[in-house]
Order: structure tokens, then C-alpha cells, then sequence
């Protein structure tokens, strides 16, 4: 049976969603439209047609891949914000693998690309990881300045060693095909990486919630000290959050370049690193809730277009709606939680 | 004389690019000594920059513009507050949730007014004072400048002594470094960290105009683009202090212009690494690489009057 008490963690989430979709409705009025034409217009697209779809799942899967790192280090109270550097990292290892490996076959060719670009996020991940368990250096810094580090190198490289030969802008020579991943809905955009998140998400969630790992890992997170009564090694364990963290991020780029590119280019992320923290935030660390926010705002992205063009409203409101759900989100956990407190 | 002018044009460019970042980083510095992390310097930034574009557009007067950014930026540093000090939300989430709204709503409402305009708006100019600014180099940089310019040199002296020599200083350090013993000591906590994130907003947003009536002139999207971040590795690099702090601006700032050249000239020499070194820099100087860099001990911690042991 559904308690009440069970029923209080999804209630603030969608309380947030529902208020910034409201002030999201008055910025649609002032921007001279109608908030349920345009609502209906951007959810239809994304979630209901088979190309808006299809551009749906395309967008989730590095917000998913992405929120997951976050999550895992987040659970080891460990704040991980290099998200979208190592999303550019893990872009970088795949794509090294694309290029220069090459007539071997789909089967191997696939994994080895995926594992090097989980390698390179997970090395971007480890830098602050192990900051800050041997030096103790604030995580959340070294991870924010990794980001624009890891941003200028794959800009230089794709400016200069990998450029593609005669390309009109800065970006490398297609990957070969054999690390292609496969295209699930034919005629859309949709590729194989959203079932692979998916599968992931699967995995994290066996791993965190039923293996003894899983409880290393919150032990730390919940009380360093009792974990080291426990005999559980708290650096080790802060290093192995962030260098996983940055793994999956690193996925998430991989799969930019396998899925939906088929190149490395400059821009590899327009902000799902950013994105993912307030995804991991709002999903209140539980995996499931991951998996539905990142779609919701896959959806918000991938339908902002089609509403710009038939209801003029501007695109942008998108994001205003993500960010005021971040906010919204912040205040109703910090007053559930203050209302706990007042309860003991 | 060619190549004289041409480095003191560098300085010059080095000079402005240094400024926006100048004011945020001020901005940080109250509020990170205060004991609150602030990453939405960054969406301070913006608030400013739209802000005073918005009312100069509208009013064509850009002195109008710069009071309306200081309130923005105000309010922008009163929700921070009101979510990391009153809520108690995490700063970082906090922080997060300011920039990712500012830049939303922001680049939401740009559309609706500006509509893609690019029409210059009317800008500050220059104040030359007479005599001083004949000087070779100096007189440039330091005498033909705009009122950001000296109102920023002011609040740094100003800040440094507020900081080391009255007890508003003293406060604010008690307070970023050790609230118990503020809080036993009489002084109230949170009423010192709202002063000092307000004040922060208020700073950040004159950068943010700085960019919009000066620099630029109008009003782009995420015109900000990570300078907010570029001040907070520029608070580090410089040890929380402000005049530390303003050098390792300006030293950003060269780093900029220099960059800036390279592109300009096509000259074949990555300018991505020069792009990279504020952040390289910061984190060498976090790991005391660079000269041992340590922040204010309480910062990022929330505090209530509860936790007092």
C-alpha cells in the first residue's frame, strides 16, 4: 500500500515542476501567446510524434548518462559539477578510438570506443577525486575549473591535430563506421546510446540500492566517520565516485560522437552538464526519478522548437522552465526539510 | 612608435577586459569571506548586463541603466541569501539554480525586447581628465578612463580597509571563518551574510553592465560566457584578498587580449591554452602549487544557531 509518507518525495518535485511551469505560462502570455496552445504544441511534438520522439530520446540519453555520474558521487556526499567537461573528455577518447582504429569489426569496435571514452571521463573525474581525498581540495571548484580546461583542449584539437581536412569549420574527419552505434527508430534521430543509458541506469541501480558497494558508498556519504569505524576507506571511496562519476559522463559524450555525430566537434555539449546536476538534484538521488526527470527535460528541449515556430513564442522559455524548477525544487526540499526538523 | 602604440593599445584592452571580471570577483569576495560560496557570480553578471540594457534601451539613459543593474543585482544576491542562509539549500545548488534561471529568463525576455536588434545603445564614456592623461602609458590606463574604471579602483582600496581595518571587517572574517564564535561573540550570523551577499550581487551586476554599456554595447545572450567563472578562479588565485584578487583579474585580462590578438592576426599559436590558464592557474594555486591558497574555512558550510557546540 501507498503511505503518505511514501508518497512525500515525489509530491515536492512535481509541486516544482508544476509552479515553474505556471510562471513559464505567464512568460508565454507576455511573449503574446497562448500558455496551453503552446504547452500542448511542445509535448505533442516531443513525446508524440515519431520524429519529436525520436529527437527526445536523442537528447535524454547524455542528460541521463550525465545525471547517473552525478548521482553516484552525490550518494558519497561528494558535489561533482565537471560534468560537462568530462563530457567533452569522453567525446575525445572515443572519438581517438573512431579515427585511427580501423577495419575491425562493429562488435569489438563499439565497446572499445564506449570503454575509452568512459576511460578519459573517468581520468577527468579522478583529477578532483583525488584532490580531494589526498589533498583535501574543495571538490566543487576543481570540478567547475576542470570544465572550461577540458572545453579549450578538444577547441584547440579540433582547431588544429584533428581537424578534418578542408573543413569549413572546426571539426574532425568522420569516425569509421564500425564505431557508428545503430539507429533505433529508423528516419529518426534516435540511436542505440538511449538503451544503453537505460541499461546503465538498470545496473547503477542494482549496485547502489542491493551490493555491499552500494552501501560503502552511502555509508560514506552519510557519516565519513562511522565509516571509517566500519574500516571503510573514505578516500578510496571518494575517488572511486568521482573517477566513476566522470566515466559515465564521459559516456554521454561518447555517445554524442557514436550516435548522433559520427565526429568530434567543438561544441560536443550545450549544457548537459549543467543540466544533469539539477536532474540528479531533483530526482533526490533515487535512479528511477533520474531516468523520468532527464526525459521531462529532453522533452522541454527537444519540443522547444516546433512551439517557436508555430506559436512565436521564443525557444529560450525552455530553459527559463528548466531553471525555475531548480529553484522551485530547492525551496520545497529545504522546507520539507526544516519541517522534519521542527517534528523531532 | 608603432609597436609603442600598439602595447599600449594592448594594455588598454588588457585593462577593460579585466574590468567586468574585477567587479565580480569583489563581488565574490564579500560574500565568499562571509562564508557563502558563490557560484551565481555568473548569473550576476548576466542580471547586470541585461538589466542595464533593458533600461537604457528603454529610457536611453544609460545612467538609469547602471542604478537599475545595481538593484537587479541586489535582489539576485537577497535570493541567494534568502536560499542559502534563510532555506538553507545548499549554496552550490542555490548558486546553480540562479544561473541557470538568470540565463534562462534572461535570453527568454532579450527576444521579446530586443527582438534581435543589435542597435548600438548610448554607453558611458569616457572621463579624460586634463593634464594626467598626457602622460605616456599611465595617462591612458589611468586617466582617460570611464567612471567604472575609478569607481571599481575605489572599491578595492575601499574594500581592503573595510576588510583589515574596521570592525565590519572583522565581522565578516569572524563570521567566514569561524560563525560559532561570532555567533557567541553577539554578532548575528545571517544578518552579516545577507549584507554581504546583497553587496556581492550589487558588484557582480556592475560588471555585468560594464559589459553592456561599455564593452559591447548591446545585449547578447550568455554575454556572460563564464566570466562569473573566470572571477571565482581569480578570487582563488589571488587568496580571498581584494587586491590579490584584482591582480589576478587583470592578469586574466591580459591573458584575454592576448588571445584576443592571436585570433585577430591569424597568427598559428593555440589560443585555447591561453583561454585555459586563469582555471590551470587557480587549481595549481588550490593545490599550493602556485602559492598555497586556502579559502575562508567556512565557506560552503550553512550555519544556524542550532550547530553552535
Amino acid at each position: 500500500m501507498i503511505t503518505p509518507n511514501k508518497l512525500l518525495p515525489i509530491i515536492s518535485p512535481l509541486i516544482a515542476i508544476t509552479l515553474s511551469l505556471l510562471v513559464g505560462a505567464i512568460l508565454i502570455l507576455l511573449a503574446g501567446a497562448n500558455p496551453i496552445v503552446a504547452y500542448t504544441t511542445l509535448f505533442q511534438e516531443s513525446l508524440s510524434t515519431y520524429f519529436g520522439l525520436g529527437n527526445t530520446l536523442t537528447k535524454m540519453t547524455p542528460l541521463l548518462f550525465t545525471s547517473l555520474g552525478v548521482l553516484v558521487s552525490l550518494r558519497a556526499g561528494q558535489f561533482n559539477i565537471g560534468g560537462e567537461g568530462q563530457i567533452y573528455l569522453g567525446a575525445l577518447g572515443s572519438s581517438l578510438i573512431g579515427l585511427y582504429i580501423q577495419g575491425i569489426p562493429a562488435l569489438i569496435h563499439i565497446p572499445l570506443a564506449l570503454l575509452m571514452g568512459f576511460i578519459f571521463g573517468a581520468f577527468w573525474g579522478l583529477i578532483p577525486g583525488y584532490l580531494k581525498a589526498i589533498k583535501g581540495v574543495n571538490e566543487v571548484i576543481t570540478t567547475l575549473l576542470l570544465n572550461y580546461i577540458a572545453i579549450n583542449l578538444i577547441s584547440y584539437l579540433v582547431q588544429n591535430p584533428l581537424k578534418a581536412p578542408a573543413a569549413p569549420s572546426p571539426y574532425s574527419p568522420l569516425i569509421a563506421k564500425t564505431a557508428q552505434l545503430p539507429i533505433i527508430l529508423p528516419g529518426s534521430l534516435a540511436h542505440g546510446g538511449i538503451i544503453l543509458a537505460l541499461i546503465t541506469a538498470g545496473i547503477l541501480w542494482v549496485v547502489l540500492v542491493r551490493s555491499p558497494l552500494g552501501y560503502q558508498i552511502n555509508v560514506v556519504g552519510f557519516n565519513p566517520i562511522a565509516a571509517r569505524y566500519a574500516k571503510i576507506s573514505v578516500e578510496r571511496t571518494i575517488m572511486l565516485v568521482m573517477g566513476l562519476g566522470g566515466g559515465l559522463a564521459g559516456l554521454a559524450g561518447a555517445c554524442e560522437v557514436m550516435g548522433l555525430k559520427y565526429r568530434l566537434f567543438e561544441q560536443v555539449s550545450p549544457g548537459y552538464g549543467f543540466d544533469a546536476i539539477a536532474i540528479a538534484f531533483l530526482s533526490r538521488g533515487n535512479v528511477l526519478g533520474i531516468v523520468l526527470t532527464s526525459l521531462f527535460f529532453a522533452a522541454l528541449r527537444s519540443g522547444a522548437n516546433v512551439m517557436q515556430r508555430s506559436t512565436s513564442v521564443p525557444s529560450t522559455v525552455v530553459y527559463a522552465i528548466q531553471g525555475l524548477t531548480v529553484l522551485f525544487i530547492a525551496i520545497a526540499l529545504a522546507l520539507e526539510y526544516r519541517g522534519k526538523e521542527i517534528k523531532n | 612608435m608603432n609597436n609603442f602604440n600598439l602595447f599600449s593599445d594592448y594594455l588598454v584592452a588588457s585593462l577593460h577586459l579585466s574590468i567586468p571580471l574585477a567587479f565580480a570577483a569583489l563581488g565574490g569576495f564579500y560574500s565568499e569571506r562571509s562564508g557563502v560560496l558563490n557560484i551565481a557570480l555568473e548569473g550576476m553578471l548576466l542580471t547586470g548586463a541585461f538589466t542595464s540594457a533593458t533600461i537604457t534601451f528603454y529610457t536611453s539613459n544609460p545612467w538609469l541603466g547602471i542604478v537599475a543593474a545595481v538593484i537587479a543585482g541586489g535582489l539576485v544576491g537577497l535570493l541567494h541569501a534568502f536560499l542559502s542562509v534563510t532555506l538553507r539549500v545548499d549554496q552550490l545548488v542555490s548558486g546553480l539554480a540562479i544561473n541557470l534561471v538568470a540565463s534562462g529568463i534572461t535570453s527568454f525576455l532579450a527576444r521579446l525586447i530586443f527582438n534581435g536588434s543589435t542597435q548600438r545603445l548610448p554607453g558611458i564614456e569616457a572621463i579624460i581628465i586634463p593634464g594626467l592623461s598626457q602622460i605616456p602609458i599611465i595617462g591612458i590606463l589611468l586617466f582617460q578612463q570611464d567612471i567604472f574604471v575609478y569607481l571599481l579602483l575605489m572599491l578595492i582600496m575601499l574594500t581592503t580597509y573595510i576588510l583589515f581595518y574596521t570592525s565590519f571587517g572583522l565581522t565578516l572574517r569572524a563570521v567566514g571563518e569561524y560563525p560559532p564564535a561570532a555567533d557567541t561573540a553577539g554578532l548575528s550570523v545571517p544578518s552579516v551574510r545577507y549584507c554581504a551577499v546583497i553587496m556581492s550581487g550589487c558588484l557582480a551586476s556592475l560588471g555585468g553592465a560594464y559589459l553592456t554599456l561599455v564593452q559591447i554595447r548591446f545585449f547578447v545572450e550568455g554575454m556572460s560566457a563564464g566570466k562569473g567563472f573566470i572571477a571565482i578562479a581569480a578570487l582563488i588565485f589571488g587568496k580571498w584578498h581584494p587586491v590579490g584578487s584584482a591582480l589576478a583579474c587583470l592578469l586574466f585580462g591580459a591573458t584575454e587580449a592576448l588571445q584576443l590578438q592571436i585570433q585577430a592576426f591569424g597568427a598559428n599559436i593555440p589560443y585555447q591554452f591561453l583561454l585555459m590558464l586563469p582555471y590551470i592557474i587557480a587549481i595549481l594555486a588550490l593545490v599550493g602549487l602556485a602559492g598555497k591558497s586556502i579559502p575562508p574555512k567556512a565557506l560552503g558550510i550553512r550555519y544556524s544557531q542550532g550547530d553552535r557546540h
